[in-house]
């Protein structure tokens, strides 16, 4: 079944073309026409950098500042993993792995790259609450080398729909929702950071978000794809 | 016009074309890669927002807003591209039938 030509006559396309072009324009005009003084919030979160448990901005706004934003992406991609576990049906959950056939290449590459890909995705999960970096940027590394391991038809960690995945995928909004909850019983606030160890537990939630990226990010890519779905 | 209103304007250049992609296009995978490429303008935009703001260092809030959103288009994408094989193995088709009255499918 290819690409047919849209079902409206050349007048319809013209339609659809000018609308849009009107989007476009709309949208062009709002960008140029802005006020001259843009302040931004940057001045406002480096202010009270020090208040949160990370150095890293842009993981103080993910973490602390906008943290419920956080939380709920969590969610997302939860609800995500659960979807596609529920659709792509019973019988294509068992492994997920292609069988592939190996070449020399995948030989070295497959000794050299994991273990350089996994230190990598560690230290961007360590590195960022001070640089640039992050749980998700982490788990989508881990997440990549698991691919690669699958692609290969390498013996990888099996995919399949078991306890162990179902930990996996939920450990990092499970381990959000107790923190969450830690702190409206201690602070009397959901996701009121206690003042003390602000740090540690956003390492600590964080560790939970890159298990549970990698495990989701995998799935995504392996599990849709497994042969018994190739029918 | 400085170098950010470029991205910004490359951004909303992309999030148009997609836009048309979106309605024009019937088959649903070019949907789905149409709504990511409708995104990925927004993030070009917010990412130059962020640039356009004085300072030492980029707006770290639309940095933070791109990296969520740039989660929820993956949660999104599997979701629909699981649903868009399911459309097929169930029907045989990868379009829905409203959008092909003429059934030259």
């Amino acid at each position: 079944m290819t690409e047919v030509a849209p079902k409206q006559g050349p007048g319809g396309r013209l339609v659809l073309a000018a609308l849009v072009m009107l989007v476009f324009a709309g949208l062009a005009w709002a960008a140029l026409d802005r006020p001259a003084a843009y302040p931004g919030l940057a001045s406002s979160v480096l202010d009270r950098l020090a208040d949160t448990g990370a150095a890293n901005p842009v993981t103080a706004v993910l973490l602390d500042f906008r943290a419920y934003d956080t939380f709920l992406e969590v969610g997302v991609l939860l609800i995500a993993a659960i979807g596609v576990l529920s659709l792509v049906g019973r019988e294509t959950r068992v492994a997920a792995l292609p069988p592939g056939d190996r070449t020399p290449v995948h030989g070295v590459l497959l000794r050299v790259l994991p273990p350089l890909m996994v230190v990598t995705g560690l230290w961007m999960l360590w590195a960022g609450t001070s640089q640039p970096g992050g749980a998700f940027q982490a788990g989508a590394v881990l997440a990549a080398t698991l691919i690669l391991l699958a692609l290969a038809g390498k013996d990888a960690p099996r995919l399949a729909d078991t306890i162990r995945l179902r930990a996996a995928l939920a450990i990092g909004f499970a381990g959000f929702l107790t923190a969450a909850l830690a702190f409206l019983m201690l602070q009397g606030g959901l996701l009121a950071y206690p003042a003390v160890g602000k740090t540690a537990w956003i390492v600590a939630i964080e560790v939970g978000i890159c298990l549970s990226t990698a495990a989701t990010l995998a799935l995504f890519y392996l599990l849709p794809g497994s042969p018994a779905d190739r029918a | 016009m400085d170098q950010a209103d470029i991205y910004i304007l490359a951004g909303m250049a992309l999030f148009a074309i997609a836009l048309h992609a979106l309605a024009a296009r019937r088959h649903l995978v070019r949907k789905v890669l149409a709504i990511n490429i409708l995104g990925g303008g927004c993030f070009l935009v917010l990412i130059a927002v962020a640039r356009r703001a004085p300072g030492p260092v980029a707006d770290p809030v639309p940095h933070a807003m791109v990296l969520t959103g740039i989660v929820v288009a993956v949660s999104v994408t599997a979701v629909a591209l699981i649903l868009v094989r399911r459309i097929r193995s169930a029907t045989g088709r990868t379009d829905f039938p409203e959008d092909n009255r003429d059934d030259r499918v």
